[in-house]
């Protein structure tokens, strides 16, 4: 099958490796440019998919089987979400939690009643898949996969219709881990349990949640720094990071660790949030939802921005990429596998209800609805960190959209945050309404700069793709994987990428204003251990099985997902597919 | 990985999910780690006798199937209910009751949603097993004799090797008692009305002077880092269980202030459906689809309600005519069908291993077509919840078991999702 899509322009990522400005890319009549003058965005260009995969030309003797004429229309590469809540324990919890439907923030469009708010903060799988295409978003990652949930998360997530995609396992409240640490066991068995994880778990990366401060709160510790002991095993979360940043290094994992850092939420923990970048000693690292880990205590409140402490560390640091979790106003709820500080913002719960979990001995689970309003202070300030972060960091490659959904807010919201940040004056009319104190105090009317499309493209797509080791993602380069979104111009982003006018997966057409035409192929994506020769000897040790029976009650059996499991009515799944750090 | 070692079989019977390999032996299936005592694994093999000793050829399968469906397209009114307990029915089976403009309620599914109705309101505190296990400090176990009847081996599954206080509150004869002794719980048993307990505890809570048991009661839960109240769903004998659960998440929401406390409310395995209904549609159950729109009525939508108003109704207004009602029963285990379902007049389209067995459909007045299928985690491979909700298990690896191979080797393999994908409606 080759379909020609013809006369477009073409938008795609870029490295921003030499110095990018942070004023964005130069415009130019002929497109976006980089400041090393390499151009990215071609007008008027052909591209054709061949059988599910991307080239500029074609190639001699082939017959073209259908073709588009879409002048004027912009071009992407499927976009890639690399954190987002989408399958497993919590969300489910979330969903059962909240049947109510949320008041809507935003009227329907009688124009395209299809662009309806969501049925739920945490919809279902279906919902979710169609969701997410209709934004031009082909892979999502859902970030915090318990080991005992990881069976579930894998099932919902193939239940997710037209998405590729894949999970990270949470670590490093494990009491295994923790036991090891505390024995001061060698590293190389730390590293054969990760890989071990990795493989048992079908997951591509490895994510920690409050290093050791979820198995903390179990013993009734409240309160855990990254210097600071766990009572019970004397670990500190500065040891586990440390230990699980080398394993990922000796495992050539392409994802960094993704961390998710101490005392979310709590003002001052821009502190802990740089002592836990400063934890894995150089090594790469991926701090989640940066947003909720940048607060001072300065200001009428105690409760200040540190976004640009941040952002200069991110700046400085070429190891370091961020996705940066944005608040966006209206009801959401908020889940995380953080107990100890999930159990802190319970009286802050609307509805007032909640769900908190101990599980496994391995994490825990807090899900507090929550509703985010303009007039209060915090919320406020989160919403203008968030942006801060955004439009401080220079290399739209090592900064990432999210809104760590739901917790931020959900996913949908996506086009009204590239709105923003393509938009000073729509940023700044928003910014007028903000609590008084917040407007008083804020940096944020004097950031002016409007992200470029190719900065948009580099950030959702080619940035994730590379941050993930998915090489032929992401991009339109010669060779990638067809997953092609077709966008009307608009001067208003918002209506432009709430609404692609096409949508292909691997070539096929999906999705056409409004309408899904087709089904298509899922993959999961795998970190693929088997070659690397980890994790199978620690499966063998008669004595790591017992220990791990011991701890569990069960066999690494009962909780090992196999690649069989991973398919659907035939449909494949490219499972143990290696993604490596290139 | 997949050498021989790594072959288990996890137990489906009861949502303990208990491990270890069975062997058979004739028409019994023998594990010491299987819920044994109950007899269970014997039941499931007379079950997969089928009715009347002999599975459908499969003709009559395709002609019972054209059948369903001839009654299906004339059905203006149909309700889904059942055992459902595996992940692969409950997706067939929602998919089936959206394609059908149905509704959906599990049977015997008001325990359930006793609790799922105290979580939408009031939220919970939960843990897991293996998390209890090794957290307790303190057990609470709210109940009588019954739980130890449905799930013989949690008190070995609960246990640590180490001497745990265990407060057993209710009604408990010797052989429970002994039972979570054995385990190495240090049990103390307060005969007690388990409708009052969520109160007498945040009254004890309040004042340390109301406390209305025992001094050394009062004195466990001082001492206790982290509390675990136990209780399951389906052996709770209380009234208005939703307002009880709500009770006793307000006595461990309190407690979690400057302690641990959490509940492990263990559910059946019908917890498999639940997850998946909810992933799928947002809702636990008890659901309707009215003209592409889902609908979620945890008050109406009852599978029971709905079977006693057909029967009511029925003979007054001659109903049939004008919504012809169908009911269809999607059944995981081998159990018979209720005798309520059964004498409900309703027309009726069943998929399930036991089909009707024991019962002769000629004396229930009104057709009654069986689609057998395989039980699911004996002799196909199925996944599976703990009752716990917590993990999700690939039930039976390694070699399948069936008591009548022969038979069943001359049938197609058909599981309840096969029959349910086949199933038409208007």
């Amino acid at each position: 099958m080759i379909t020609k899509l013809r006369g477009v322009r073409i938008v795609d990522g870029f490295s921003a490796a030499g110095g990018f400005s942070a004023a964005g890319g130069l415009k130019t009549s002929g497109g976006f440019k980089m400041a090393d003058g390499v151009v990215k965005s071609v007008e008027n260009a052909d591209l054709y998919m061949i059988d599910g995969v991307l080239s500029r030309v074609l190639p001699d003797g082939k017959k073209i089987d259908a073709e588009y004429a879409l002048p004027g229309r912009t071009v992407m590469a499927g976009a890639i979400d690399l954190h987002t809540h989408i399958g497993g324990g919590k969300v489910n919890l979330a969903r059962l939690l909240m049947p109510e439907r949320p008041r809507a923030t935003e009227p329907m469009r009688a124009d395209k009643p299809w662009l309806g708010p969501l049925s739920c903060p945490v919809p279902n799988t279906w919902e979710t898949g169609r969701r997410y295409l209709q934004m031009g978003y082909t892979a999502c990652f859902e970030p915090a996969m318990l080991p005992a949930n990881a069976r579930q998360s894998h099932a919902e997530m193939r239940d997710t219709p037209w998405l590729d995609t894949g999970g990270y396992v949470v670590l490093g409240n494990d009491r295994m881990l923790l036991e090891w640490l505390q024995a001061g066991v060698p590293q190389s068995m730390i590293t054969d349990y990760v890989a071990w994880m990795l493989t048992a778990h079908a997951a591509c990366a490895v994510k920690v949640v409050n290093a050791g401060g979820i198995d903390a709160f179990k013993f009734n510790q409240r309160k855990l720094d990254v210097d600071e002991k766990h009572l019970h095993f004397g670990v500190t979360p500065r040891q586990i990071l440390r230990a699980l940043a080398i394993a990922i290094e000796e495992l050539q994992l392409a994802h960094p660790l993704h961390v998710h850092c101490s005392n979310l939420g709590v003002a001052g923990n821009i502190e802990s949030t740089l002592a836990t970048i400063d934890a894995v000693e150089g090594r790469r690292l991926h701090v989640t939802h940066a947003q909720y880990h940048c607060y001072g205590k300065e200001g009428p409140h105690g409760y200040s921005s540190a976004a640009s402490a941040l952002a200069d560390r991110v700046n400085r640091t070429p190891s370091l990429t961020i996705d940066v979790g944005q608040v966006l106003f209206g009801q959401t709820v908020t889940l995380s596998a953080d107990t100890m500080h999930q159990f802190e913002h319970r009286s802050l719960a609307l509805p007032r209800k909640v769900i908190f979990q101990d599980l496994e001995c391995q994490a825990g689970c807090g899900i507090v609805p929550f509703r985010y309003r303009e007039s209060q202070y915090v919320h406020s300030l989160q919403w203008s960190i968030g942006l801060e972060l955004f439009l401080r960091i220079t290399d739209p490659m090592r900064v990432f959209l999210t809104t760590d959904h739901p917790n931020g807010g959900p996913f949908t919201g996506y086009p009204h945050l590239i709105r923003l940040l393509m938009d000073y004056d729509f940023r700044m009319s928003i910014f007028d309404r903000l609590h008084p104190d917040v407007k008083s105090t804020s940096p944020l009317p004097s950031l002016r700069r409007e992200y470029t499309l190719a900065e948009i493209a580099a950030m959702t797509r080619m940035g994730p793709a590379r941050a993930l080791g998915l090489e032929n993602r992401g991009v339109l380069s010669d060779g990638a994987i067809a997953d092609v979104v077709v966008y009307r111009d608009e001067s208003n982003a918002e209506s432009m990428f709430c609404d692609p006018e096409m949508v292909f997966r691997r070539g096929i057409l999906v999705y056409r204003n409004g309408e899904f035409l087709a089904d298509s192929v899922k993959s999961t994506i795998v970190a693929g251990m088997a070659d690397s020769g980890r994790g199978a000897d620690w499966y063998r040790s008669a004595a790591n099985r017992a220990m791990w029976h011991q701890r569990y009650g069960y066999s690494p059996d009962m909780v090992m997902v196999r690649g069989e499991e991973l398919t659907d009515e035939g449909r494949l799944i490219e499972a143990n597919r290696v993604h490596r750090l290139v | 990985m997949n050498d021989k070692s790594a072959i288990a079989r996890f137990c489906t019977f009861c949502s303990m999910v208990c491990e270890g390999d069975a062997e058979r032996s004739g028409s019994e299936m023998a594990s010491e780690s299987f819920c044994s005592r109950r007899n269970r694994e014997h039941d499931v093999l007379q079950g997969m006798l089928r009715s009347r000793g002999r599975l459908p050829d499969s003709l009559e399968q395709e002609r019972s199937l054209a059948r369903a469906n001839s009654i299906l397209e004339n059905g203006r009114d149909i309700f889904v209910t059942g055992r459902i307990q595996s992940v692969e029915t409950a997706r067939a089976t929602v998919k089936f009751v959206e394609r059908a403009q149905g509704s959906l309620d599990l049977w015997d599914s008001e325990a359930a949603f006793d609790t799922v109705q105290a979580i939408q309101r009031s939220g919970f505190y939960g843990v897991s097993l293996a998390e209890a296990r090794e957290s307790t400090t303190l057990l609470i176990i709210v109940g009588d004799d019954s739980l130890l009847e449905e799930y013989p081996r949690l008190p070995a599954a609960l246990s640590a090797g180490r001497s745990i206080p265990a407060l057993l509150l209710g009604s408990w004869g010797d052989e429970s008692i002994h039972a979570w002794r054995q385990a190495g719980f240090d049990a103390l048993v307060v005969d007690c009305d388990v409708q009052g307990v969520p109160r007498s505890l945040l009254q004890a809570s309040r004042s340390a002077t109301s406390w209305p048991w025992e001094s050394q009661v009062g004195d466990w839960l001082q001492q206790a880092s982290f509390t675990t109240v136990l209780w399951s769903n389906r052996n709770l004998q209380v009234a208005h269980g939703d307002l009880w659960i709500e009770s006793m998440m307000e006595w461990i929401a309190k407690r979690n202030s400057d302690r641990r406390c959490a509940a492990l409310a263990w559910r059946g395995l019908d917890v498999g459906f639940q997850q998946a209904c909810t992933w799928l549609t947002g809702f636990p159950g008890r659901i309707r689809y009215r003209k592409g729109v889902l609908e979620y009525d945890p008050t109406g939508c009852r599978a029971k309600a709905w079977l006693q108003k057909e029967a009511t109704d029925r003979p007054i207004v001659g109903h049939r005519r004008i919504r012809n009602p169908v009911l269809v029963w999607v059944d995981d285990t081998a159990g018979s069908i209720p005798p309520p379902v059964l004498s409900s007049g309703v027309p009726m389209i069943v998929v399930s291993p036991a089909g009707l067995s024991g019962t002769d459909p000629k004396t229930i007045g009104e057709e009654i077509i069986w689609l057998p299928t395989r039980l699911p985690g004996i002799e196909v491979p199925a996944e599976f919840f703990r009752g716990d909700q917590t993990l999700m298990v690939h039930g039976i690896q390694g070699a399948t078991l069936a008591a009548n191979e022969p038979e069943v080797g001359n049938t197609p393999t058909m599981v309840a999702g096969d029959w349910l994908r086949r199933l038409v409606a208007r």
